[in-house]
Formats: C-alpha cells, sequence, structure tokens
C-alpha cells in the first residue's frame, strides 16, 4: 500500500518538475532532497500515535495531478473577503499566483510581500529560508517542499510596524482529475517589527482534492505578530497543514486556527520558543458539521528559559462529525520559569459525532508553571434552564449558549477586522446548524 | 526527633530496606522458555489437561506478538531465554499451621514486617504470601470459609474449585491481551484466588505479599478475584524483592470480576527493589490489571508505586453494566533512575457508569514519570461521567514529568473533565515550614504528604500508615 502511493506521487512530482524547468539548481536540489526524504517517509496510517484517529485512506487510495491555475472571478472571491482587511491581497489559485485577482499597493520601504516565485531568483537569499523551519522528517512538510509552485512571501524589516493586514488567500477550484496543490507561505518579522498576516484556505466546487500546505513563521527578537487561518475548504477537499513557528527572544506570536469547513483537514502547529522570554499563544476552533473530519496536533516546544505559551482549543461537533485534538507542551532541561497553559474544551451536539482528545504535558524540568484541562460533554442543562427562565425558548437558549462557548475562542483575535467578520458567521452559523434563529 | 532522623537517615543510606536475600533453598527449571518448560511449569503443578492447552495457546500467540516500544521508559531488551520461569521454595507440603513453614522463610516475612504469625493474631488479616512463584502460606482460611469465602493460592483453586477458574480465568485479560500477559498465561506459576459468594461483605481485609528471592528467576504470578453478587471485598497486595544487579522481571496479571452490586477495593504498595543510586539492577514492574463491573458494581484500584526500576502498568476497569462506578487513585514516586509510565483505562460501556481518576506522581532526582491514561465513552453509555486530576511535583532540575491523557467520547450526554498541573514544592512553602523549626527534609516530606493526601486517604488504615512511612523514606537524600 505504502510503496504504491509513493509511486503516485512519484508521478506527480515527475509532471510538477516537467511543468517547472527553468527553476535555480538549488531548488531543484531541494525538491529531490524532500521528496526523498518523503518516500523514505511514506504516508502515515492509524498505526502512528501521531495518525491514530485520523484516516488517510482518501488520500492513500487517490491518484493526483499537480493542480493548474483556473479562471475565478472577483464576484465568486467576494464572499471569502473580510471588511477593512482588504487593502493588501494575494491570491493564488490551485496554487498558482493570481495577479489579477491581487492587489498590492505601494508598500512601505522595508516591507516586502510578494509571491515566492518571484523573488526565488532575487537577493533575498531564499536558498537559506525555504524549508529552514518546519521539519523536514514530517512526510507532508517533504512533500509539500518538493512538490509547492508558489505562495506568499512577506518579510518586515527591523522596526517597521505594519498595522494594515495582509490576506492571503489560497483558491482551489474543481477539476476532471483529483488535484493536489502545494501553498507555501513564509513570513519572517525582523527586530521589534510587528505584522498582522490571514491565511484563508477556500475551496469551490466539490470535486476530490488534496491542499498539502506549509506556512513558516519567524519572529525575530521583540517582534510581534498576529496570525490566523482560516479554514473554509469545501467537503471533497482533504486539508493538511503545517504552521511552523520560530519565536525568539521577548517576541509575541499568536496563532489562530479556525476550522469552519473542510471534508478532512489535519492543522499541525508546531511553536519553538527558541530563546529567553519569548511568548505564544495558540487557539483553534472547529465548527464540525456532517461527516467532516477536523484533526489539530500542536507542539509547543519550550527550549529556553521564561517563555511563556497558552493554548485555548474548543470545538463544536454535530451530525456525524469528529474532531481530534492532541495539544503538546514540552518543557526542556534548563528552561526554567516557563508558564504554560492548556485548554481543551468538546461540545457534542449530536450522539454520532465523536470527539478525541488528548492534551499532553513533557517536562524536563523543575522550575515550572504547567497545567493543562480538558472537557467534553453537552451544555449545560442548568444554563438552559437560567435562560428559560429569563424567557427564551429552548433553541434560543441553546443558540446563544454554543455561540458564546465558540465565541469565547473568537474573542482572543487580535485583528478587529477578522474578529468583527468572525462573530458574524458565528451568529448566522448556529442560527442555520441548530434550526432557529438566534 | 533527633533520633528519628538518625535511624532514617541510616535507613535511607542503607537504601533499600528489602535488599537482603534469603537461603532458602528452592526448586527450578533451568532458565529459558519453549513449549516443554510451559509443559514442566503445569506439570509441576499438577493442573488439568484443559488448563495445560490454555497455557500452550498462549505461548503460541506469544510467539507471534512483537515486544511493544511505544513506553516512554526505554529498557535494554530482555532476552527470555535467560529467565528461570520456576522457582519454588524446596521441601513444599501441604501447610496446616505456622509450624510446619520453613523457619527460614518464616524470618524471611518476619524481616519484611510480615510477621506471618503476628498478622494472624494481631491485625485480623488474612494473608497469602508468595515466595518467588508460589504461594507458600495462606493465613485464617477456616474462619474465611465459614462464610463461603474461598481464599488460597491459584493452584490450589485449580485443584479444588476448577469450575470457578476455568470459567473467570482470562475473561477479563484475555491470554491474547499483550505481549506481557499472554507471557505471563503460558508461564504464570502462582498467585492468589479470592471467590466472596453473593451477599458476603468479607469480614476482613485480604492480603498478598509477593517476593522475588532466586536471581535471575521472573515472576509471574496471576491473581483472579471474583465478587459475586452483592459481594464486599477488600484486597492488598505488597510488593518487595532483594538487591541484585541485574533487572528481574516481574510479568503479573490481576483480574477482577465485580459481578451485579459487588464492590471490590485493591489495594497496592509497590515496593520492589528500584536499582542502585547509578540505575544498576532494579524490578521491570510490567504488569496487567483489569476489573469489570457489572450492572451497579464498583471496582477501585488504589496503588502506591514507590519501587520498581521501571513500573509500567496501567490498572483499568470496564464498565460493563448500567450504572457501575470505576476508580483509580494512584501514588507514584520515582527517584535516582527509577521510571514510571503508569495510569489506568477506563471503558465506560453501560449507561450511567461514573468514573473518577486522581494521579499523583512525585518525580525526584533523574526519576521520570509518566502518566498515561484513557478515557473511553462508546456511544452507548448515556449518561456517563468522567472526572480525572492528575498532579506533577518534581523536586531537583533533572527529573521528568509528563501526562498523556486520551479522552475518547462517542456520547454527547457523557460529561468528561480533565486537569492537570505540573509544578515544584514552592520555596515559600518549605520557607513557612521551616521557620516553625521542621528541617528542610521533613518540610519536603510534610508537603508531599499532603500532596497525596486523596490518595493516601483511600488506603486501609494500615496501609495509609505503611505507605505514608515509605514516602518519607524514600524522599530522604532526594532534597537539596
Amino acid at each position: 500500500m505504502t510503496t504504491r502511493t509513493q509511486n503516485r506521487f512519484a508521478h506527480t512530482y515527475t509532471l510538477l518538475r516537467k511543468a517547472l524547468p527553468d527553476e535555480p539548481g538549488w531548488l531543484s536540489e531541494l525538491r529531490d532532497e524532500a521528496f526523498e526524504n518523503f518516500k523514505a517517509l511514506g504516508l502515515p496510517t492509524v498505526k502512528h500515535e501521531e495518525w491514530r484517529w485520523t484516516n488517510l485512506k482518501r488520500i492513500a487510495d487517490t491518484d493526483f495531478v499537480p493542480a493548474e491555475l483556473a479562471e475565478v472571478s472577483e464576484a465568486q472571491l467576494a464572499k471569502y473577503l473580510i471588511e477593512d482587511a482588504d487593502e493588501i491581497r494575494l491570491v493564488f489559485v490551485n496554487g498558482h499566483f493570481a495577479d489579477k485577482l491581487s492587489k498590492l499597493p505601494t508598500i512601505p520601504d522595508g516591507l516586502v510581500i510578494e509571491p515566492i516565485s518571484r523573488v526565488l531568483g532575487s537577493d533575498e537569499g531564499l536558498q537559506v529560508k525555504l524549508g529552514r523551519f518546519a521539519e523536514p522528517t514530517q512526510p507532508f512538510t517533504a512533500l509539500n517542499t518538493a512538490l509547492f509552485t508558489d505562495g506568499a512571501y512577506i518579510r518586515a524589516g527591523n522596526s517597521l510596524t505594519i498595522q494594515t493586514p495582509i490576506h492571503v488567500l489560497y483558491v482551489s477550484t474543481d477539476s476532471d482529475a483529483p488535484a493536489v496543490s502545494s501553498p507555501r507561505t513564509l513570513v519572517l518579522a525582523g527586530e521589534s517589527s510587528e505584522l498582522r498576516v490571514i491565511e484563508s484556505f477556500v475551496g469551490h466546487g466539490n470535486s476530490p482534492r488534496l491542499v498539502n500546505s506549509v506556512t513558516e513563521i519567524v519572529a525575530k527578537g521583540n517582534a510581534a505578530v498576529r496570525h490566523v487561518k482560516l479554514l473554509r475548504e469545501s467537503d471533497g477537499t482533504s486539508h493538511l497543514g503545517w504552521t511552523e513557528l520560530n519565536v525568539e527572544r521577548d517576541a509575541n506570536v499568536s496563532s489562530h486556527s479556525i476550522n469552519l469547513d473542510a471534508g478532512l483537514a489535519r492543522n499541525d502547529v508546531h511553536a519553538v520558543l527558541a530563546a529567553e522570554g519569548a511568548n505564544c499563544s495558540l487557539n483553534g476552533l472547529v465548527l464540525g458539521r456532517d461527516r467532516q473530519h477536523f484533526d489539530n496536533h500542536i507542539v509547543v516546544d519550550h527550549v529556553r528559559p521564561h517563555g511563556t505559551s497558552s493554548q485555548l482549543y474548543r470545538a463544536v461537533v454535530d451530525d456525524k462529525s469528529r474532531s481530534v485534538f492532541a495539544g503538546k507542551v514540552i518543557v526542556r532541561q534548563g528552561a526554567h520559569g516557563t508558564d504554560a497553559q492548556q485548554q481543551n474544551n468538546n461540545l457534542l451536539l449530536s450522539n454520532d459525532a465523536k470527539v478525541d482528545t488528548k492534551p499532553q504535558l513533557e517536562i524536563y524540568t523543575d522550575d515550572v508553571k504547567c497545567s493543562h484541562g480538558a472537557t467534553s460533554g453537552q451544555l449545560n442543562p442548568e444554563a438552559i434552564f437560567f435562560l428559560r427562565c429569563r424567557g427564551l425558548d429552548e433553541t434560543h437558549a441553546r443558540n446563544l449558549l454554543t455561540y458564546a462557548f465558540a465565541n469565547n475562542v473568537i474573542e482572543h483575535i487580535k485583528i478587529d477586522p477578522v474578529r468583527l467578520a468572525l462573530e458574524k458567521l458565528l451568529t448566522e452559523r448556529f442560527a442555520g446548524l441548530l434550526g432557529g434563529s438566534p | 526527633m533527633a533520633e528519628t532522623n538518625e535511624t532514617v537517615q541510616a535507613l535511607a543510606e542503607a537504601e533499600y530496606k528489602h535488599g537482603w536475600s534469603s537461603n532458602v533453598e528452592s526448586d527450578q527449571l533451568p532458565p529459558g522458555l519453549n513449549e516443554d518448560i510451559v509443559r514442566a511449569i503445569s506439570a509441576k503443578k499438577n493442573e488439568p489437561e484443559w488448563l495445560t492447552e490454555w497455557r500452550l495457546r498462549a505461548y503460541r500467540h506469544w510467539l507471534t506478538m512483537p515486544e511493544p516500544d511505544w513506553q516512554k521508559p526505554k529498557y535494554p531488551k530482555i532476552d527470555y531465554q535467560n529467565i528461570i520461569y520456576y522457582s519454588a521454595p524446596k521441601k513444599k507440603v501441604s501447610l496446616e499451621s505456622l509450624d510446619e513453614v520453613d523457619p527460614e522463610l518464616l524470618e524471611t516475612f518476619e524481616k519484611l514486617g510480615i510477621s506471618l504469625d503476628e498478622q494472624k493474631r494481631l491485625t485480623g488479616v488474612a494473608v497469602d504470601a508468595v515466595f518467588d512463584s508460589v504461594s507458600v502460606k495462606t493465613t485464617f482460611r477456616e474462619e474465611l470459609s465459614k462464610q463461603g469465602v474461598i481464599f488460597c493460592s491459584f493452584s490450589e483453586a485449580v485443584t479444588d474449585h476448577p469450575e470457578l477458574v476455568k470459567k473467570y480465568l482470562g475473561s477479563v485479560v484475555p491470554y491474547t491481551d499483550n505481549y506481557f500477559a499472554t507471557l505471563n498465561s503460558a508461564v504464570f506459576s502462582d498467585g492468589s484466588f479470592c471467590y466472596i459468594p453473593p451477599g458476603v461483605r468479607c469480614p476482613m481485609e485480604l492480603s498478598t505479599y509477593f517476593r522475588i528471592n532466586t536471581a535471575g528467576t521472573g515472576q509471574f504470578e496471576r491473581t483472579l478475584l471474583i465478587a459475586d453478587e452483592g459481594a464486599y471485598v477488600s484486597y492488598l497486595e505488597g510488593c518487595t524483592a532483594p538487591s541484585r544487579d541485574e533487572n528481574q522481571l516481574h510479568a503479573a496479571v490481576v483480574e477482577l470480576v465485580a459481578l451485579k452490586g459487588a464492590h471490590i477495593k485493591y489495594s497496592t504498595v509497590q515496593n520492589w527493589y528500584p536499582g542502585d543510586k547509578n540505575g544498576k539492577g532494579g524490578v521491570y514492574n510490567f504488569v496487567t490489571k483489569r476489573g469489570t463491573a457489572h450492572e451497579n458494581a464498583k471496582v477501585s484500584w488504589t496503588q502506591v508505586e514507590t519501587g520498581s526500576a521501571i513500573t509500567w502498568k496501567y490498572p483499568s476497569c470496564v464498565l460493563k453494566g448500567d450504572n457501575s462506578v470505576g476508580e483509580f487513585y494512584s501514588v507514584a514516586l520515582t527517584r535516582d533512575h527509577q521510571m514510571a509510565d503508569t495510569g489506568t483505562k477506563m471503558v465506560h460501556i453501560g449507561k450511567n457508569t461514573k468514573s473518577t481518576i486522581v494521579s499523583k506522581g512525585i518525580s525526584a532526582g533523574q526519576g521520570d514519570q509518566t502518566y498515561r491514561g484513557l478515557v473511553k465513552i462508546l456511544p452507548k453509555a448515556e449518561g456517563a461521567r468522567n472526572y480525572s486530576v492528575c498532579d506533577s511535583l518534581l523536586i531537583g532540575g533533572k527529573c521528568g514529568a509528563h501526562t498523556v491523557p486520551y479522552i475518547e467520547s462517542s456520547n454527547k450526554s457523557a460529561v468528561i473533565e480533565h486537569e492537570a498541573s505540573t509544578s515544584k514544592i514552592s520555596d515559600d512553602q518549605i520557607f513557612f515550614l521551616r521557620q516553625r523549626g521542621l528541617s528542610e527534609e521533613d518540610a519536603v516530606s510534610m508537603i508531599v504528604n499532603g500532596f497525596c493526601k486523596d490518595v493516601l486517604s483511600e488506603l486501609p488504615m494500615e496501609f495509609a500508615v505503611e505507605a505514608q512511612k515509605l514516602l518519607g523514606l524514600k524522599l530522604e537524600g532526594a532534597v537539596g
């Protein structure tokens, strides 16, 4: 089985390399090496501890061709845009840069926002940065490095504060044969700089496809990066996304992963607090319905002393949907003064829904403050009773409580337009989800 | 105070109190494992044909299994051909009174603080003592039998109550269960058997003491405990072994069956030899313990794990019947190079099933421990409820504490809560106690005992005192 799957991707790889003949030599080497890595690692199965609750059969059983650029109209894009966060926009369709849909106004000196394909040959020094941060030992990051076509490259120079959110949209569309696209984002925040980045993964049409993305974010000393990943893929999509955060001295990174739709989605967030006083906040929300499957795997690695990290992941699952959460906090020897919190709450709305969770602490030093909590259950009957006493009917009461449960994650988002847009979206979603209007 | 401290110091320096070995002559099979050895063990115990076959099935299945390696504590490969699978004190005839027990053996148990005789007269605890692989003495049998309670060694049960053994053996932990349980099923030599008839509240605590004596032996005992409808029993288990440089394997299986409305309380104080300061030697304690709770029944595990080089076990509850209850209370202490990977599994099958998990881990020196637990709610477990709390206390900058809870919920009405925390003993707490005249070690011991209180209070009285002392002893020299 495994070898067959590798052969499949081998064909995909050959096709892709043919389509990209003029790449710089170092990139071809990087791709070859990554693909060798992928072949050696193979596709994980449920026998792998980190994949025990997510079955990749639908990927293993499909032949994928490299996705090609397709026509998407401004109107089709409109519903995925965010009000008040549309000044800078990079749009990629099926992993290829869509010039016409993107908006790149004159940007201040010291800030670079470009599709990766345009800077590969420039003096940006990408060959030393690409693929340096994300784990090369993970099969899908390796596969992404081998297969990626394009993605966003964002770099802020030292002491540069960019208040305007940068919206990166990765759109996938219907295709005749199942296609794989491999978007790649690289965000470099220089010392004492500030950046806001929104990544939207959106799907058009329901044909089966694979989106295998890698996002690398590096925050240099004292930098602040606010990152939100919005998942609005179609039900035919398998989304595998790896987000690598590298947080340096006294830097501050927040990353939200908002899972609204996808047939199958697996998000890996790997945060390395690489220097003293680094701080990160990782939050996530899953709203599952029908037969959707969401899997969030988080690793926070406290390497140096006095780091702080917090995690809040919440899932609301309805119908036959399933949510998986596995969060791990590692505190290395010598990382004293670490403060790490982790919280996972799950709300089951249907008896066919399923929740699997594994919050983990792995601690190798004594001077730490670490805690985690996990809950799973339904809405508190007393809270419903309280609201009903005040004149709300059952449906309204449930809607309101479910909304409040989910909103708890949203309210941590520090990019205002995104927060407002999501609050609006939640209101609409729960009205539909529970068959009433709030 | 000063004097006690000196005594404590002396004991701490002596390191392992039960490290001596006895010169009891033993009757043993050659080391190694093959079908002949399995048959030989079975023959030595005069076992019926079906049991020999059962062992052989287990052995053949074991050959097909890979040794698991997902656990956190890694250990050098065990050479299963180099273990003595059967060792028994010689001169074993059926014993009616204590006078007939080998005096050397009696002395052994005297040293352990379990004078069988004294135990019998003073504490009213019925004891089944298992020395190396066989049960040497069961006290209080007559009084128990008046109530219909059967408490005897496993091999006696096979002879005297084959119908019960045949019905329940492997019903909770099948011989195919896992690598070590399967190995145990093939080569188990003895253990305790207990049956409480319907509606009987066992009049006294039942207790088993395990001791590994002979070098190069593995201990593979099997405990089977059945509480019939509405019965109650409290069962204690204690373990020690001599200090030896090589690692000894202890792979036991404990099966509990709590029928409708029954209540089983199973307590363990595990103090196998932990190896020396540099991590040489010590017992590998790889045990499978599981209880099935039928309707309205309750299975409660309490464990104090202070010994063994590696402790790797997950006493579990299968909550099969409606309204059944499972409990797990655990204190695990690792110091020097000890490692522990322990926790529990609560499988909720019936409606309104409830489970509680309280786990306290203390890691000192270069000790490393992992709480690994599973709470699984099946789709039909309407109204299931779980509450788990796992706290870890770290003493020193080189130890490790890990928490890996698995929660799988397939029922929306189930409510599951899990919380865990990891911290060190705060300097403020120590300062407060030091101000009141306690030495630093006493202060730590007091804080640790407070930390473990929720679990220790679940132990039967005599054990709670012993466990508290044991914790204090184990912490000596680990602080500072």
